[in-house]
């Protein structure tokens, strides 16, 4: 279940979470649709060894010192920041409002719909949207 | 003249026959009777008048004329005669008062006679011629001096006439007065013959009255017979007299002896009662001296005659001092009017007794109890005989034995309790119950019977043990139980302590009120800890949504994904396995997560078991940490190894960690990202166990860390103020204790300590793993997969 088996021109999708289970289910999701998939517990991991191809990401904003919103922020101030999506297991309106604000194309409260998920990775993939 | 002349011879001769036989017998008794200086005086006396007349009768045998031999025969005749007078004179002196003649009294006396004599003779002889004339100039003086020694005699026997009534006295001194007035008429003759023949004329007068007088010769003769005759009288009643004061001194002397002796006798016998009466006294003083009995004896008029030592001893007065006290003014002045009353009564009955109050020196009143009694016998003046007993300290005593059962009473009419005196081995003696409602039975049927005839067995044994207890120790013995009464239970608390020897006395309390009363409190509390649990979980709401939201978002992912690959024409099979595998894991996440969010929420009563700190902070941080990850509060867990096992309720120490951590995040509010941490940690101290919460926040003022554990105070603006001291409750009813210190740099350390249940732990931390987290480290964040 690496990246080993992706192929090249299938674009990357990261997972951030500093849930095991939930990252682990992540990557299953979009590796079984055939995307290739890095997963991160932390969004200074994330930021170390971050993919070059890396064309969304899924983070959660409750990490741990650096939160999901912040490392959007940092992304965003860089200008090539991949498509982002956000989920949290405490759902708060300004924290979506918030997410949305600084750029992220979805935000999904946990637990939240996994076609739906999906679905939003998608459009995010796909070379219209760009 | 001629027949005159030989009546005179023969008167002469008769005379100096008698004188010579009166000498001789005196001088037989002058032998016989001792040699009395008086006796022989008169004896000398008798013997020269013997001689004189002896003499003048052979005179007068001479012819006239002078002849050598007539003038030796006058001579002899002259001196003798003059020489009676003085021995004669000295003779009664001395029977008047003996001693007196000594020979320098006697010596000139009768020199002075014989030179008398002498002299007569020399001058009758000068007028020898005139044979009367010489005569009367050699006799003159001679009867004179005779004639004044006779009278003198006279008058010392009438004196002794006079002091001793003596019939021989009486006749010599007669005798003597008659013979010398006979001599004074001799000597008055004579005179007359001197001067008849001096003048030359009537030579015949002074003849006639010499002639006259001779007539009255035989009136000496009877003279001379009668004093010698009275001497011999006198002397022999001297004699007798003599002996008779002899016999009598010897008799005195005797019976003087006789009586020296009984008196002697009468002496020690009388020293011997005297010592036995001094003795006999002496026990009797000592008796009365030492006696403590007051003993007195007044007369009918109240002055203290005599006291002994203890009367005066407790009024503070000498033994002499009280006797001048009247006895009235030691009473008590409320009471000393009724003192006449005592008198009359004495005076009446002759007895009073009773109890008298009196004075002291000092002021203080002492109780004597008394009783007089008169005497009259044997006494000049009836006298009151008092004894007495101060009774002072007996009536106080009495008075305060009696105050003291009257508050005894008074506490035993005021206690509530259940009184029961028992033996130790549980016979009920006697009981006194204010309420007897609730008695199983009422005192007069359980009374003389024993505890277990009255009550259950097991309450019985346990009652008799602590009877037991009591009377073994001077320490009172308690006991709690329980009984029905009707369908209720009751709560009784019985103490029971030694009353004496063998018996026990034990009080009873009804505390069902109070049992139920602290069941409420306990309800209460628990209530109240409930709350203050559900309001903490609240707190937690968001965050344990958060714990329970990532494992659901797991499994619904991994759910779909199954799905997935089932719809795949060659399902992986492995990949679906791996899935569900996952799918069941956080299954059992949220299901833990759930079940000890249950558990905190539970109300339930305390429930004492073992337990493990560490797993009640395991627990409690499960639950907390997706508030503090929410808060981005890093906490750093310190759980020492081996803990022992305390002895607690699960989720009452649970709710304490809890509190203690959110106080910490809640002191971090508003700290840059740096400070934001708390560090919990449990550690083993000797026997006890302790947890430890400290943050690195702000801390808070002295007067709020004072107050921190009190109800009602909060430093925060929506809480109640009731954590600290909800948490203080619980740990105080585990026996532990709760306390905070300030940080050395910043911050507060709030801990708490429990004993532990056996010092070095049996019941280690098995599962100190179980929430995945490893001791020290630095983030929750970093999970550990299991």
């Amino acid at each position: 279940m690496s990246e080993g088996s992706s192929t090249a021109l299938a674009p990357t999708v990261c997972v951030v979470d500093d849930d095991c289970s939930v990252r682990i289910a992540l990557e299953r999701l979009f590796r079984g649709v055939g995307w290739t998939v890095k997963g991160f517990g932390s969004a200074e991991e994330f930021l170390k060894h971050e993919p070059l191809d890396c064309a969304c990401l899924v983070a959660d904003v409750h990490l741990g010192k650096m939160s999901g919103l912040e490392l959007q922020a940092v992304l965003g101030a860089r200008g090539d920041a991949p498509a982002m999506i956000l989920t949290s297991g405490l759902a708060e309106e300004e924290m979506e409002i918030e997410a949305l604000r600084l750029g992220a194309i979805a935000f999904f409260p946990k637990p939240f719909d996994a076609s739906a998920l999906l679905d939003a990775v998608s459009r995010a993939l796909a070379p219209t949207a760009r | 003249m001629t027949a005159t002349l030989e009546m005179v011879r023969m008167l002469i001769s008769a005379q100096m026959l008698t004188t010579a036989f009166l000498a001789a017998l005196l001088w037989a008794l002058h032998v016989q009777l001792r040699r009395q200086e008086v006796n022989r005086w008169w004896v000398w006396a008798w013997t020269l008048t013997a001689l004189f007349l002896t003499a003048g009768r052979l005179a007068m045998a001479f012819p006239a004329g002078w002849s050598i031999a007539k003038g030796v025969v006058v001579l002899l005749a002259t001196i003798s005669g003059f020489l009676a007078a003085p021995t004669l004179v000295f003779g009664t002196v001395s029977l008047r008062s003996p001693g007196t003649i000594t020979r320098r009294v006697a010596v000139p006396w009768l020199g002075s006679a014989v030179a008398l004599g002498a002299l007569s003779f020399g001058a009758s002889l000068v007028w020898s011629a005139e044979p009367l004339t010489s005569f009367s100039i050699r006799n003159g003086p001679r009867t004179f001096v005779l004639a004044a020694a006779l009278f003198f005699c006279a008058r010392v026997f009438f004196q002794r006439l006079r002091v001793t009534r003596s019939w021989a006295a009486l006749m010599t001194g007669a005798c003597c007065l008659i013979y010398g007035v006979n001599q004074s008429v001799y000597t008055a003759a004579q005179i007359a013959q001197l001067f008849g023949s001096a003048s030359g004329s009537p030579q015949g007068v002074g003849r006639a009255a010499l002639m006259w007088s001779a007539r009255f010769l035989y009136v000496d003769v009877v003279m001379t017979c009668g004093i010698c005759l009275g001497m011999v009288l006198l002397l022999v009643e001297e004699y007798q007299r003599s002996e008779r004061a002899l016999a009598e001194s010897t008799r005195t002397r005797r019976e003087v002896a006789e009586q020296n002796t009984a008196l002697q006798l009468e002496i020690r016998y009388r020293e011997e009662i005297e010592q036995e009466l001094r003795a006999s006294e002496d026990r009797y003083r000592d008796l009365v001296e030492n006696s403590e009995d007051l003993l007195c004896t007044h007369d009918l008029e109240g002055r203290i005659l005599s006291v002994n030592a203890a009367p005066a001893r407790i009024l503070g007065y000498e033994v002499d001092e009280l006797l001048n006290v009247p006895a009235r003014s030691l009473l008590a002045p409320d009471v000393r009017e009724k003192f006449d009353e005592y008198l009359r009564k004495i005076r009446r009955d002759g007895v009073a007794e009773g109890i008298v109050k009196v004075t002291a020196k000092n002021g203080e009143s002492r109780l004597w109890a008394f009783r007089s009694t008169l005497r009259t016998d044997g006494v000049a003046t009836p006298i009151v005989r008092g004894m007495g007993r101060d009774v002072t300290d007996q009536h106080r005593a009495a008075r305060l034995l009696r105050q003291s059962q009257e508050r005894q009473e008074a506490i035993l009419r005021a206690l509530p309790d259940w009184l029961f005196l028992t033996t130790g081995d549980g016979l009920l003696l006697d009981c006194r119950a204010k309420d007897s409602r609730y008695l199983v039975m009422q005192p007069h049927e359980f009374i003389g019977r024993k505890v277990e005839d009255v009550l259950p067995n097991d309450l019985a044994v346990r009652l008799v043990n602590c009877f037991k207890e009591a009377l073994r120790s001077d320490q009172p013995a308690s006991l709690e139980y329980s009984i029905s009464i009707g369908d209720a239970p009751r709560f009784y608390e019985v103490r029971s302590v030694r009353s004496d020897q063998s018996r026990v006395l034990s009080l009873v309390r009804d505390v069902t009120d109070q049992k139920l009363a602290e069941q409420r409190v306990r309800d209460l509390q628990e209530e109240l800890a409930h709350a203050s649990r559900v309001t903490a979980i609240g707190t937690l709401t968001g965050s344990l949504a958060h714990e329970i939201n990532q494992p659901l978002t797991a499994v619904q992912t991994n759910a779909f994904v199954a799905l997935k690959l089932l719809d795949a024409p060659a399902p992986n099979v492995g990949a679906v396995r791996e899935a569900l595998t996952d799918i069941l894991s956080d299954n059992r996440r949220i299901d833990d997560v759930l079940r000890r969010l249950r558990g905190l929420l539970r109300k339930e009563r305390r429930d004492y078991a073992p337990v493990d700190v560490n797993a009640i902070v395991s627990d409690v941080l499960t639950l907390a940490r997706s508030n503090f990850i929410e808060r981005r509060i890093t906490i750093d867990v310190r759980l020492g190894s081996n803990l022992p096992a305390v002895l607690g309720d699960r989720v009452q120490l649970q709710q304490v960690v809890l509190n203690l951590l959110m106080n910490a995040a809640d002191a971090l509010d508003g700290m840059d990202a740096e400070d934001r941490s708390v560090t919990v940690e449990t550690a083993a101290t000797g026997s006890q166990v302790s947890v430890s919460v400290s943050d690195r926040g702000a801390g808070i003022s002295d007067a709020a860390f004072a107050r921190m554990f009190d109800p009602f105070f909060t430093t925060k603006g929506d809480g109640m103020g009731l954590g600290l001291s909800i948490c203080r409750a619980i740990i105080d009813a585990h026996g532990g204790q709760i306390s905070a210190t300030r940080n050395p740099d910043r911050g507060l350390t709030c801990s708490f300590v429990l004993d532990s249940m056996v010092p070095s732990s049996a019941v280690a931390a098995p599962h100190a793993s179980v929430v995945g987290l490893r001791p020290g480290s630095a983030s929750l964040a970093d999970r550990v997969d299991a």
